[in-house]
């Protein structure tokens, strides 16, 4: 067993030969480890003992993957979700990641970068400067977590809202995909994923719900920027 | 010539241009005839009035006395008989014994115009006199037949009669072409309006192909019936095909979801082996375990999809007479090696009758089901099989002392990669869907019920022949 003060992930798959060779892997990284096989155990296990991370099949009989981030996200539990999705198709990962999730990994994939990304996604983000910032119409309240278009609350997730801070702090400034894994995600390594242009996606749907214009902007060759 | 359109119009036109012809000849052939037959019969009626008129008087009266013999005595009558002549062109001669006179309406007797003799008398025949052509008529008073005695010709032109049919025959010629170009020009019109919406399917049809969406349909509605009939085909083809397109896909993605599982846990166990060295020996050796589950896993999962595809394709599946117990029992047999920890009771009877069917499909869905209750049985628990003769069916039925399938998932757990909820880990949702496919391929059914053992009872129902 670890020591007390490791970082306790539950892992959350119907599959029997998942839930083991995973818990053993995270366990042998120095993970403590939780195991669930299905959505109502997982959501009871969060509730119970709060885990510092969830790794979350999509597809699962009953309460499947996005239901309970849904559910998590709607009691106002914050804890970063990774959901494993066997298909190749995009339908259900980024229903997790709508649904509140921050990042998805497709199987098979390589241990080392789970490892990698659940470490990231654990890290604190450094914490900024607490003043509200506005570009444009665009408001963002880093102290309630909250961003406004007009006056209209956005209602975004956690990581929405990371993303949208970090472009605001950088208001009218380019940041690479690169830039926000790093400053949003914290994946400080090389990373093959689409997690920024679907959040991008996502942020940008609720930016503009109204037919407002659009205030990301794509540069293309270089990244995303805020401008007003 | 591979235009549709050209030929359906060539074909339709070359059928007017033969109607037109046939008929326009039949007319100028029935104008032509009546209107000979119409002077024949003037020809007739002249040559009587003339003949009449000309009538010798009884023998010896002429020729007169004192006149050389043979000269007809004619210029008192002259005018008579020019009378009688009333076309213009007519001729008339009269012969007696050696004398011959012509006559010609408007001009005097004028003798010596060649005229060709009679070839018989009393009958109408066409000549040829001065280069004009002629009906003639000889005529011979009764009782003057005899040589020396005298005869009349009456010769009228035909002249006249030919311009009349000569110009009806070009009029119905030209007539004839007018409406071959007005039915040329009709038929490649009507004929592109009907091919129109032929063309406009084959458009549609284009785009469907160009596209990979199968969804599209074509439209259909407001053309001929039979380009409606061929775009209402072609939809139906485009359903089926975007049918069977969409199981093929559900099929290989659900293939690949049930693949990519087994791998991960595959992947991960052999990472962690690889980024750690010291592992205990009651570690590696789980590990190693459950790599070999994986492996077997897969394994089965690649089996069991080139069966599912191997009795996809056979559309005529090999059939022969199947002892039915035989197969039974064998598979059975299998089943106990391959469940050491299951107790297989195997009931039934014993005079089954052999059916046609194939055999490796049978015993295919027969492995499928004692699996399967081997699997979802509780461990160490009972199965019992029996096969026997129900009605005019053979159904083979194995039960197993599990959970048991809820009634709401016993349709639904015959469907690929379809797991019950109770079905715990490791099966990948294809067993039941394998006997489901043989059971349609043998004309059979599956039913799901409860076994008196408390868990599930799958029956499959073979159609005994005969």
């Amino acid at each position: 067993m670890t020591g007390h003060g490791d970082p306790r992930v539950l892992v959350v798959d119907d599959d029997l030969a998942i839930r083991q060779s995973l818990g053993r892997a995270l366990q042998l990284e120095g993970f403590e480890v939780e195991v669930a096989a299905d959505g109502e155990t997982a959501l009871e296990e969060a509730s119970r003992t709060p885990p510092s991370l969830i790794v979350l099949d999509v597809t699962m009989p009953g309460l499947d993957g996005v239901a309970v981030t849904r559910r998590l996200r709607g009691r106002g539990d914050d804890v970063p979700i990774l959901i494993l999705s066997a298909r190749d198709g995009v339908d259900d990962r980024v229903a997790g990641l709508a649904a509140g999730a921050d990042d998805y990994l497709v199987k098979p994939f390589a241990l080392p970068e789970l490892i990698a990304r659940l470490h990231a996604l654990l890290r604190r983000r450094p914490e900024r400067d607490r003043l509200e910032m506005e570009v444009g119409d665009v408001r963002v309240d880093p102290r309630r977590r909250a961003a406004w278009r007009g006056g209209r609350d956005l209602d975004l997730t956690s990581r929405e809202f990371d993303l949208l801070e970090a472009l605001a702090l950088h208001g009218g400034m380019v940041l690479t995909r690169q830039q926000l894994l790093e400053q949003v995600w914290g994946y400080t390594f090389d990373v093959q994923t689409n997690v920024v242009d679907v959040f991008v996606g996502y942020l940008r749907r609720k930016l503009e719900a109204d037919g407002e214009s659009r205030v990301v902007h794509t540069v293309r060759g270089q990244g995303f920027v805020l401008r007003g | 010539m591979r235009s549709l359109r050209a030929r359906v119009v060539l074909g339709a036109v070359a059928a007017v241009a033969v109607a037109i012809a046939v008929s326009g000849a039949i007319l100028v052939s029935t104008f032509s005839a009546r209107e000979h037959r119409d002077l024949d019969r003037q020809l007739e009626a002249r040559a009587h009035a003339v003949g009449a008129l000309n009538a010798p008087g009884p023998p010896g009266a002429q020729p007169q006395a004192g006149r050389p013999p043979g000269r007809l005595q004619i210029s008192p009558r002259f005018a008579r008989i020019s009378q009688a002549l009333q076309s213009g062109g007519d001729l008339a001669r009269f012969v007696h014994g050696g004398d011959v006179v012509d006559f010609q309406f408007g001009a005097r007797p004028k003798p010596g115009v060649p005229w060709p003799e009679a070839s018989r008398p009393n009958h109408i025949e066409t000549v040829t006199v001065g280069g004009q052509d002629y009906r003639a008529l000889t005529f011979v008073p009764p009782g003057r037949a005899a040589p020396g005695g005298g005869a009349l010709q009456v010769a009228t032109p035909l002249h006249d009669v030919e311009g009349r049919i000569s110009s009806l025959r070009d009029r119905v010629i030209v007539l004839g072409l007018v409406a071959l170009a007005l039915a040329s020009a009709l038929a490649w019109l009507l004929v592109g309006v009907a091919l129109r919406s032929l063309e406009q399917l084959r458009g549609a049809a284009a785009r469907v192909s160009g596209t990979d969406e199968l969804g599209t349909r074509l439209p259909v509605g407001g053309g001929p019936r039979e380009v409606d009939d061929l775009g209402t085909a072609l939809n139906a083809m485009l359903a089926r095909l975007q049918e069977a397109m969409e199981a093929t896909r559900r099929f290989a993605a659900d293939a690949g979801h049930e693949l990519r599982t087994p791998l991960t846990a595959l992947g991960t166990n052999l990472e962690v082996l690889a980024r750690n060295p010291s592992l205990t020996d009651e570690q590696r050796e789980a590990i190693v375990a459950e790599l070999g589950a994986d492996q077997q896993r897969m394994a089965a999962l690649l089996g069991a999809l080139q069966a599912l595809a191997r009795a996809d394709a056979a559309e005529a599946v090999p059939r022969e007479p199947v002892d039915v117990a035989q197969l039974v029992d064998a598979a059975v047999d299998g089943a106990r090696r391959r469940h050491p920890q299951t107790t297989f009771e195997l009931a039934g009877d014993d005079g089954l009758v052999p059916i046609e069917a194939w055999p490796d499909g049978l015993r295919l869905a027969v492995d499928n089901l004692l699996d399967n209750a081997a699997r979802h049985g509780r461990p160490g628990g009972r199965v019992t099989v029996r096969a026997e003769r129900n009605g005019s069916d053979t159904v083979i039925a194995v039960a197993d002392d599990g959970p048991g399938i809820p009634e709401a998932e016993r349709e639904a757990v015959l469907g690929r990669f379809v797991r019950g909820t109770g079905a715990g880990d490791g099966g990948y949702g294809l067993g039941l869907a394998l006997v489901a496919q043989q059971a349609a391929l043998h004309h059979g059914r599956v039913e799901i019920g409860a076994s008196d053992l408390g868990g599930a009872n799958v029956v499959l129902r073979l159609r005994t022949s005969g």
